[in-house]
């Protein structure tokens, strides 16, 4: 007997989770939180220093999304530069695209440094053509060129090798590389969660069923 | 009048208009006046300014007779390779003149045809000295055509050709040259004496002397030669009277080059004539590095643009202006037909709007050289209609171009939007066609001043299936010939290993993969230059290497191993997408070794063997000179002669020889140009072979590897036909001991040649991501170079970066690569030193930000040698 021909509503729903989380994993992203402490940089130099958020997709496949900015007592000053596809504020999300024909874009905003300065961003992983590497990368600029050059505090890189994550402290400026972490992927995490409940749910149904059909034991 | 008088009378116009617009305006409110004259002041001042530049511009001279003449000649055509060609008029290929032709030619359009007729072809055309009679019949031929064309309203040239080839040796034979010239001239211009005024008679082609050899002549003797030609000429034809009186005669340049000192030269020579119905002419076949794709240039680049302009301009101002008309009496490019990949296609196009726009705005007159590459004598049609629109457009007003017309979708990579640079010369964009379906503005392309956007929305379609030509795209300009893009889906090319020796042309397997072979780079292993052209690494298509799309492979020609030496020389096939295939070819000399040989001639025939020979007297039994033996073969060619030696009955496998060996000696005189062929089972078409001139009183060991004769492992070898290859009778000349042998050539070299590998293949490479550094403005990478073997890698290294994309550069460069090839290549040095087993070294990399697009780019590392 085929179960799930009795019960289509359930193979339908079971298929279509299923479906949106192999989706979802096409389109697969890898979120992280980045952590600095500032203090040493606020406390050293001239400021106002600059945030540059880049992203270079030569590939034109993926994006990133940056959110839940926290100052550690900093704040921005006024308004961002942008380059390229890039969208939104220090203020809720940032995006950065790219194109083919524009493969590069970035989002600059001048601020003064608190104690720590923290973000959460998250890439697509889709993965770029032979011999290119896209790439997310936070860079601290001091905005007087008197200063320490700025240099890569994190680069998250997706190549021929696959995604890799790197940081980097910058010793001119006295600064510790900064704590990068992985954060699970909610909305993934969600559908398959939801995928597995479905198919508890008509595991449970089906059971049933075949035990209210099943003849009556013998005493 | 000149573009630039033009613009300051029309601006000087404008502002009088505007001028007497503040006077015709005196009935309005003071106010208004005032407010109206502060406006006018500037006008005012501008037409002042424009009236005096105005004044200091020399009027355009009055068009005289003779220009108005040349105007109407307007365009011409060539009946090349025809009544110039030898020993027949169909010699060269293309079929007997008709009437119908002519008469073809004029209904394209055509009002001027030029007729190029060799007198001397070495045959009977030209009777001997001192009278050099013309052959009658030949004349009346010629004048049948003469007088199909004068019938068909054509203005007509008529003129001494190919013979210039004879009167190279004026300076060393100056007498004799001159009064074979003239001998010409004086049966020509009676015979044509009274003909219509539309009839021209031109003196020389292409006239050029040298001493002995290729030794130059200096140039104040070569303008006193051809000076001294043209006034003879002139003397001759206007000493006959009638209509010779006043009929236009055309007068050359040295070599119809349009180098100023000859221009300054036939000027004068002109000015002493003191004629008002003489025509100056030069040839144009555009820079020459272009014209037969050498030195890289494959492009019609500023350099090439600026040849035209110097061409037209300075014949202009040489001649036009002081009222001398003039006629390019050639147009064209080297080596070039609808058919020729030497240029490519759109290229050639370009080139011929802009020398046609050129020469329309200063007067001046072109024929095309057609030696029936252009029209097809058979069919009566143009082989390329499309540049034949170009040639006609260029008579009225000037077609959009573009920077290029090949449009490349890389296979397994994204397809980009393409940005593409019109030269719209004048006119505006209309639409863009998708073959008959017109494109939609800003989804499928956008066009933001010149630059034309083909979105990657328009292209995507076509990046699938094979490889090869997919679309044709049309842009439409309001005026001109529509500019065609050609919508390629490539695939790298890659070539593949071949084994051969030298002494012939070698083919190197290719898969093109949709591709367009541009141009090709050689050059020893240590960067030193080969032949042929030491001077540059991009040799010359067709003479060096030329594509074969059909059968997938590219030769490699029998001139780059003439004087090849034994090693290593390096390959870059560049092509028109961009891509470099990179390859690698070992010369190997041989050393003696032994071999079985079977006789074809010693002291005699072999049995069975016999004597074919035709229009020569020889000797089969000739006693001296001999090489060996009592014997040899003494041969006296007449002209085009030949000594035929066939296996009429024993069948002899011959698959296992290698080589043809013989003896030669040029006798008493020598200089006798002699070639060869194989026959098998009496199939005469295989690849002639031409010797250098013969040596006097000297015996010459000549090997030939028969592959260089195209029967190499043929199992049916059944004779040699040894020919005098020239078109007329030549002294007597020996050959001894012929024979096929086992042995290889040692003349020869073994050839082996596979695409190029990196040099150290544990070296891996692996490129970082782009980070803009704000303070440089400089995109820049780490490139992490490891040695991933277990041995240490030797220093210096080098990371090349090939087929960077044309939207930046490598701004840290360390220099660009000159030994290696692809030669121009940035490079930068990893390290210091040599790399440890099992480690790795970054190093950055510095670009200019992209004008548009990303960065791409292919690297790889050399070692332990040079610099690149």
């Amino acid at each position: 007997m085929n179960v799930l021909h009795k019960t289509p509503w359930g193979a339908r729903a079971l298929a279509g989770l299923l479906a949106l989380a192999a989706t979802a994993a096409v389109h697969a992203q890898a979120t992280y939180n980045v952590s600095l402490d500032t203090s040493s940089l606020s406390s050293s130099f001239t400021g106002p220093f600059s945030l540059d958020f880049q992203f270079n997709s030569g590939s034109g496949l993926n994006w990133a999304t940056l959110s839940n900015f926290q100052f550690g007592g900093g704040v921005a000053i006024g308004s961002a530069e942008t380059l390229g596809d890039a969208t939104g504020s220090l203020g809720s999300t940032i995006t950065l695209g790219a194109s083919l024909s524009e493969p590069f874009s970035s989002f600059y905003q001048e601020f003064t440094p608190g104690t720590s300065f923290s973000f959460d961003v998250s890439v697509t992983t889709n993965t770029p053509w032979s011999g290119l590497t896209d790439q997310f990368t936070f860079v601290l600029w001091p905005v007087s060129t008197e200063a320490p050059n700025g240099l890569s505090l994190v680069e998250i890189s997706l190549g021929d090798s696959g995604l890799t994550t790197a940081t980097f402290g910058n010793a001119d400026q006295g600064l510790a590389a900064p704590s990068i972490t992985a954060i699970p992927e909610p909305s993934t995490y969600g559908l398959w969660l939801g995928a597995f409940l479905m198919a508890a749910v008509v595991t449970r149904r089906v059971n049933a069923k075949r035990r209210s059909m099943a003849p009556a034991a013998s005493e | 009048m000149s573009s630039l008088r033009t613009f300051l009378l029309q601006a000087a116009a404008s502002g009088r208009a505007r001028l007497f617009g503040a006077v015709s305006a005196a009935s309005a409110p003071a106010s208004d006046q005032r407010q109206a004259k502060r406006a006018k002041r500037p006008y005012l001042s501008a037409s002042i300014l424009l009236c005096s530049l105005g004044l200091l511009v020399a009027p355009a001279p009055a068009k005289t007779a003779m220009q108005e003449y040349v105007e109407a000649m307007q365009p011409g055509w060539n009946l090349g390779n025809t009544l110039d060609a030898t020993p027949t008029e169909t010699s060269w290929g293309n079929p007997l003149t008709t009437q119908a032709l002519i008469q073809r030619i004029k209904a394209e359009g055509f009002k001027s045809i030029r007729i190029p007729v060799t007198w001397d072809a070495g045959t009977d055309r030209l009777g001997p000295a001192p009278t050099y009679t013309i052959d009658p019949a030949f004349l009346d031929r010629v004048q049948q055509v003469v007088d199909w064309s004068l019938e068909a309203g054509l203005y007509v040239m008529l003129n001494v050709h190919h013979d210039s080839y004879w009167m190279k040796s004026m300076p060393t034979d100056h007498d004799a040259v001159l009064n074979k010239f003239n001998a010409i001239w004086s049966q020509l211009a009676p015979r044509f004496r009274d003909y219509p005024r539309e009839l021209m008679l031109e003196s020389i082609n292409e006239p050029d002397f040298f001493i002995t050899g290729d030794g130059a002549v200096p140039d104040a003797e070569r303008n006193a030669l051809i000076s001294e030609l043209n006034t003879s000429f002139f003397n001759i034809v206007r000493g006959t009277g009638g209509g010779n009186a006043t009929r236009p005669l055309v007068l050359p340049s040295f070599n119809t080059n349009s180098g100023q000192q000859y221009l300054d030269a036939l000027k004068a020579t002109m000015d002493s004539l003191n004629d008002q119905n003489l025509i100056a002419t030069v040839h144009y076949y555009g820079l020459w590095h272009f014209s037969v794709n050498i030195a890289g240039r494959t492009t019609v680049s500023a350099e090439v643009i600026d040849n035209i302009n110097y061409t037209i301009d300075h014949t202009y101002d040489t001649f036009v202006a002081n009222g001398i008309p003039v006629v390019v009496g050639e147009l064209g490019l080297l080596n070039w037909g609808p058919t020729s990949l030497s240029i490519e296609r759109g290229e050639a196009l370009k080139f011929f709007e802009v020398f046609t726009a050129a020469a329309r705005a200063k007067g001046i007159t072109w024929q095309l050289w057609d030696a029936g590459q252009l029209f097809d004598r058979t069919t009566f049609q143009w082989k390329d209609p499309e540049l034949m629109a170009y040639y006609m457009q260029g008579l009225t007003t000037r077609s959009t171009t573009a920077s290029t017309d090949l449009v490349f979708l890389k296979k397994n990579l994204p397809v980009q939007d393409v940005a593409i640079r019109l030269n719209l010369n004048g006119n505006a964009f209309a639409s863009l066609q998708d073959g008959a379906t017109t494109l939609q503005s800003g989804v499928d392309y956008t066009v933001v001043g010149d630059v034309l956007t083909l979105k990657a929305r328009a292209l995507s379609k076509y990046a699938t299936g094979s490889l090869g030509e997919k679309a044709l795209f049309t842009v439409n300009a309001t005026a001109g010939v529509p500019w065609k893009l050609h919508v390629r889906y490539v695939d790298a090319p890659v070539a593949s290993a071949v084994i051969d020796e030298t002494g012939h042309d070698i083919s190197v397997p290719m898969a093109f993969n949709g591709d367009l072979l541009a141009t090709m780079e050689a050059k020893y292993l240590d960067g030193s230059g080969m032949d042929p052209a030491t001077w540059t690494s991009f040799k010359e298509f067709g003479n060096a290497y030329s594509p074969d799309y059909w059968n997938n492979r590219i030769t490699l020609k029998k001139s780059l191993f003439d004087t090849v030496k034994p090693g290593v020389f390096n390959v870059a096939f560049r092509f028109w997408s961009g891509r470099v295939e990179r390859y690698q070819v070992l010369v190997e000399a041989r050393s003696a070794e032994g071999g079985v040989e079977y006789p074809i001639y010693d002291d005699a025939i072999p049995s069975g063997w016999n004597d074919w020979s035709s229009w020569m007297t020889h000797d089969l039994a000739n006693t001296t000179p001999v090489h060996s033996g009592t014997k040899s073969i003494s041969i006296t060619p007449s002209a085009w002669g030949g000594l035929t030696l066939q296996n009429g009955s024993a069948s002899v496998d011959t698959s296992a020889f290698n080589t043809l060996v013989f003896w030669v000696n040029g006798g008493e005189t020598g200089g006798q140009y002699i070639g060869l062929h194989m026959i098998c089972d009496g199939d005469w078409n295989f690849t002639y072979f031409g010797l250098p001139p013969l040596v006097a009183n000297t015996w010459q060991k000549i090997e030939i590897p028969l592959s260089s004769l195209g029967v190499a492992g043929r199992a049916n070898i059944t004779g040699v036909s040894f020919r005098h290859f020239r078109g007329e009778a030549g002294p007597t000349f020996y050959i001894d001991d012929v024979v096929l042998t086992t042995a290889k050539s040692l003349t020869a070299m073994d050839v082996y040649g596979d695409r190029a590998v990196n040099p150290n293949p544990q070296i891996q490479i692996t490129k970082g991501g782009f980070v803009l550094n704000r303070r440089t403005n400089r995109y820049v990478q780490t490139v992490v170079v490891k040695n991933t073997g277990a041995t240490p890698v030797t220093g210096p290294l080098y990371l090349i970066v090939d087929g960077l994309s044309a939207n930046t550069t490598l701004a840290n460069s360390k220099g660009s690569t000159w030994t290696e090839l692809p030669t121009g290549s940035p490079y930068v040095q990893v390290g210091s030193g040599g790399l440890a087993a099992n480690s790795q070294i970054s190093v950055t990399l510095e670009f200019t930000v992209p004008s548009a697009g990303g960065i791409t780019y292919d690297a790889r590392v050399i070692s332990g040698g040079a610099n690149p």
